[in-house]
């Protein structure tokens, strides 16, 4: 941008956003600031992004090319989004989570590459440099470290790094001669790949250097759980306690079978209160009788209905959960293995599930067993009491399903979701935490032991004590950082679905003919993910492009509804404030 | 189209008859196994097929065949992806059998410094015969970017792709890539993602609603997937299940000796086809290796039985400590994950113990009866792994996996998880 025609079209630019800043100083006309635009977002200027959407004029006279209005308007929305994202709060101890953001973003077929920020990661740098010269040098950092650096990885390292990749390794055949399996990264090479291709080599030198573990949140958590489990273990073993046939017992185990043997020597609620013992329960697999088998777990699904909405009852947010189902219902819940998560909605049966696992730990912690739970009412309605958090955060999943349903417009998950599902579960289990002291007993008891008891609390404090705009933030940053924004994934979307449609203006009736015979449906272009839709537009029918294009040109739609939300659930806080049960309270820290 | 080094390839191919596609080690590679005969269908090929554009109204093949190949990891790097899609050039289509491969490949490049590059997305070709054992030429017909190979959406719209593009009267659906049996397939190092057998269940599910029918012939062409539970899930989408008890070698299924004999008899059925590979398989390896094809109407019938066994196994006392014993457990044949075991293996073990109990040796006897006669379509039985009888079952030390086990259907159906957790809770016993 150093050309004088180059000087000329920041001049238009800059014309522009005077204009649109509400000066009127100069009428220029809207299609030489589209031109301005056009070069400008292509250069990366967020700023003239940002223009760039508030100016309807010119945003209507670039459509008359719909498929370069939607490829501009991709641009301008990734560098709108990108802007945003590095406005957060960044510092070292985040550089993960920037790591997970920028992962989604900065690729080879993403529309910040086409706005020069891309594939290559380092391009990042630059940007910074030229449109956010005033961040701090800390930031910068992070930001080196989250795109994993060369130097940030490798530090003084020369420039190539030698390493087996799993069974690919170095080896010696009969003979005695090196037969070669180990790859080889060299720095150039490095420089040229993308950030989750660095996270994949970086992912493969943590199996061989625990050093490299820094760069994963979640094998750090990991292993920090394990640290504390270990000390457990010992302490128990230690205190005396244990008798010599136990002792025995856990002998030349390996450490998962001595942590369960341990948790079956003090099962059925023996020593609860013990710290040892409850972090031993909470993190050991379930013994036999603990295990809820599909008959029961159908069986323990029916009675939570009826338990969990009971809960729901009194609070503002179950009121909003419940006049939901009043209408759209009925709430269905049942409980199996989620894989990891805690809970998930499953659209296609209009069912909240909640991980069998997350319940088997809980029943483990008490001392209950599965045949325990199913012959007692009071154990269900305890089980209701923790879980009720859950359903009220998928509810408000099901809650967007149905409404994008009833929409008919293409619903990609993005943060602002999940923005909208923990507001609500957080405005929920702050009341419950006020209101009710027998749920803000489980979860003070289970919160030091369990990762769902510690982020239900933690998600109702942040909210009750930071506001939706810092707790958007919080969301954001911290819980979906690998998720796009509705920004991201439009922008994604739009770029791949209008670079796609452009190309086949240059085909023939025939030829497109042909290609949609054999293309994605709407239907099943519907279901795909930002991610997937951006990367297989090329295989959908044009007539289902056409209608996501449509869709996502027009972000309105979505934002007033989460707005919408939002203010709603604002609201319910304000008077949950001012009301009688008092202020919200940081939790003591563990 | 990325080349790996071919002279390394080559090098490597012949050195790493024994490398498990499932080994944590490198132990085996240099074992001095024989070296891979190459198996060239028996009858002259038919007509090559030329690589065609999209075409939506081609006329209906006898047999399409689909193979989903995840080579964004190590076996990417050590060339077997390549091998494996060469080795299908080796026969390519006809005008009576389509052969469509999705591949994502990491490898390195020709270098003699090995240096490691990403193929990002994937890609799908229409596999047509060439004589370049070394060089994937059939032309992709599609690209993607988004090339998450361990995605079951992704072989989803792949499978999509390939049936809409090329109809044929028979589908058969293969999955090439690190296997983990109950625990998962298809392991992409990029996008850390992997196929949860429920997931996979879920995808062969629309399959076969998008084909309107069961799918003819599953294949894994990964590691330790042949297991109840595993088979289990796939029972209403698919006709006849393939997979392994034991690991598979790097090498993987020998591709043209399935083609050619399938491109040579396109009018052979579902078993026949399952049966095809199994042989073939048995007869590119030899030893140490172990394939089956089950016939998935027969698994209601198996699971029937199997409870039936625990039936009986629940009411007799004896017949309870001898099928929970340590013992008989650990003298049971398992395989490379250590609680996946032998089920016939099994069964006999208990069986050997019990003078009475007739009706568990009864119930025993036919279900071993009804595994060899009515469940296995065809078995490797190869004489250097005796004991592997083509199904193998979970069976832990001491701690029963609830996250994972009790998602599958086998655990809903049958009565084989009640059984775990109680032999389990014999295993609490001091």
């Amino acid at each position: 941008m150093n050309s004088p025609t180059a000087k000329k079209l920041r001049l238009a630019v800059l014309t522009a956003g005077l204009l649109f800043c509400g000066t009127g100083l100069f009428a220029q006309n809207a299609a030489e600031r589209l031109a301005a635009y056009e070069t400008a977002i292509t250069a990366g200027d967020p700023a003239s992004a940002a223009a760039f959407l508030k100016d309807r004029p010119a945003q209507d006279l670039a459509a008359a090319d719909a498929q370069q209005a939607a490829a501009l308007t991709a641009k301008a929305e990734a560098l709108k989004d990108l802007k945003e994202l590095l406005a957060m709060p960044w510092d070292k101890t985040k550089a993960n989570k920037l790591n997970q953001a920028l992962a989604i973003r900065i690729d080879a077929d993403k529309p910040l590459a086409k706005a020069g920020i891309g594939p290559e990661p380092e391009k990042l740098l630059t940007w910074l440099e030229k449109y956010q010269p005033a961040y701090p040098a800390s930031k910068k950092e992070v930001v080196k470290s989250a795109i994993r650096q060369w130097d940030v990885v490798f530090g003084t390292m020369t420039s190539t790094r030698s390493m087996p990749w799993d069974q690919a390794r170095d080896g010696y055949n009969a003979a005695g001669d090196l037969v070669p399996g180990n790859v080889t990264i060299t720095k150039a090479a490095w420089a040229a790949m993308i950030i989750s291709e660095r996270n994949a080599v970086i992912a493969q030198l943590m199996k061989q250097d625990p050093s490299f573990i820094v760069y994963d949140d979640a094998v750090l958590a990991s292993s920090k759980d394990q640290m504390a489990l270990l000390q457990a273990v010992n302490n128990v073993k230690a205190s005396g306690t244990l008798t010599p046939a136990q002792l025995s017992q856990l002998s030349g185990k390996p450490f998962a079978d001595q942590v369960y043997l341990l948790g079956s020597f003090f099962d059925g609620g023996a020593a609860q209160g013990d710290p040892n013992l409850s972090r031993i329960h909470a993190a050991r697999d379930s013994l036999p009788k603990e295990v809820l088998p599909a008959q029961q777990r159908d069986l323990l699904g029916g009675m939570m209905g009826p338990a969990v909405s009971k809960e729901l009852g009194g609070t503002k947010a179950g009121q909003k959960v419940l006049a939901f189902y009043a209408k759209e219902g009925p709430l269905k819940i049942e409980i199996r293995p989620c894989d990891g998560n805690y809970s998930r909605y499953d659209p296609a049966t209009k069912t909240i599930v909640l991980d069998s696992e997350t319940v088997q730990q809980y029943m483990r912690m008490k001392g209950y067993t599965a045949d325990s739970v199913m012959r007692s009412k009071e154990q269900v309605a305890e089980i209701a009491k923790y879980m009720s958090p859950a359903v009220v955060y998928e509810a408000a999943h099901q809650m967007q399903e149905t409404w994008a349903r009833k929409q008919g417009v293409y619903k990609p998950h993005v943060q602002e979701d999940e923005i909208e599902a923990m507001s609500l579960e957080g405005l929920y289990t702050s009341e419950k935490l006020r209101k009710d002291a027998a749920f803000k007993g489980i979860m003070d008891s289970s919160r030091g032991f369990s990762s769902y008891a510690a982020k239900r609390v933690e998600v109702a404090t942040e909210y009750g004590a930071s506001g939706s705009k810092k707790f958007a933030v919080t969301v954001r940053q911290r819980y979906f950082s690998g998720l796009p924004s509705l920004d991201a994934a439009a922008s994604q979307v739009l770029d791949a679905v209008s670079q796609e449609l452009s190309r086949r203006s240059g085909l023939t009736a025939a030829e497109r003919a042909q290609n949609d015979a054999v293309g994605l449906n709407t239907a099943e272009a519907m279901e795909m993910t930002p991610e997937e839709l951006a990367g297989s537009a090329g295989e959908i029918r044009t007539d289902a492009l056409l209608k996501i294009e449509k869709d996502l040109s027009a972000l309105g739609v979505y934002k007033k509804r989460y707005s919408a939300s939002d203010r709603e659930s604002r609201k319910a806080l304000k008077t949950l404030k001012t009301g009688t049960a008092g202020k919200t309270e940081a939790p003591p820290a563990l | 189209m990325r080349r790996t080094i071919l002279a390394t390839l080559a090098a490597i191919a012949v050195l790493t008859m024994g490398l498990k596609a499932q080994d944590a080690s490198f132990e085996g590679l240099y074992s001095n196994l024989p070296q891979p005969s190459v198996l060239v269908p028996a009858v002259p090929a038919p007509a090559a097929a030329e690589a065609q554009p999209q075409a939506a109204n081609q006329a209906e093949r006898e047999w399409l065949v689909m193979v989903f190949i995840n080579g964004v990891n190590d076996l990417g790097i050590l060339g077997f992806a390549d091998k494996s899609i060469n080795d299908m050039e080796k026969v390519g289509s006809t005008d009576r059998m389509a052969v469509v491969v999705e591949y994502g490949i990491m490898g390195v490049d020709g270098s003699a410094g090995r240096n490691l590059e990403f193929q990002r997305g994937s890609k799908t070709i229409f596999v047509t015969r060439d004589a370049d054992a070394g060089r994937i030429t059939s032309a992709p017909f599609y690209a993607s970017n988004d090339g998450d190979m361990g995605s079951a959406a992704n072989l989803l719209r792949f499978v999509k792709r390939a049936v809409r593009r090329y109809p044929a009267r028979k589908t058969a659906v293969i999955i090439w890539n690190h296997g983990a049996g109950r625990l998962g397939i298809s392991y992409d190092d990029v996008s850390k993602n992997h196929m949860e057998v429920d997931q996979l269940g879920r995808a062969l599910a629309q399959v076969k609603q998008l084909l309107g029918k069961k799918i003819n012939v599953f294949a894994t062409d990964a590691c330790l997937m042949q297991m109840a539970g595993v088979a289990y899930e796939f029972k209403d989408s698919a006709e006849v299940v393939v997979g392994s008890e034991e690991v598979i070698p790097g090498d993987s299924y020998p591709y043209d000796a399935i083609l050619g004999p399938l491109s040579a008899n396109p009018g052979m059925d579902s078993e026949a086809l399952g049966a095809l590979i199994v042989d073939a398989y048995g007869a590119y390896y030899r030893a140490d290796v172990t394939l089956s094809a089950i016939r998935s109407s027969a698994l209601p019938g198996f699971v029937d039985r199997l409870n039936n066994w625990v039936g009986a196994v629940r009411n007799d006392p004896a017949a309870f400590a001898a099928a929970a014993a340590k013992d008989t457990v650990n003298t049971t044949y398992n395989f490379t994950m250590r609680d996946s075991k032998d089920l016939y293996d099994y069964l006999g073990k208990v069986r050997g113990q019990l003078a009475a109990s007739p009706e568990v040796r009864a119930a025993s006897d036919d279900l071993r009866g009804y595994i060899t006669e009515t469940l296995l379509v065809k078995d490797t039985g190869l004489p250097s792994v005796p004991k592997a009888h083509g199904l193998a079952i979970y069976i832990p030390k001491l701690r029963y996996n609830s996250a994972n086990y009790e998602k599958l259907a086998f655990s809903r159906d049958s009565l084989w998880d009640d059984f775990l957790r109680e032999m389990m809770e014999e295993r609490l016993k001091p």
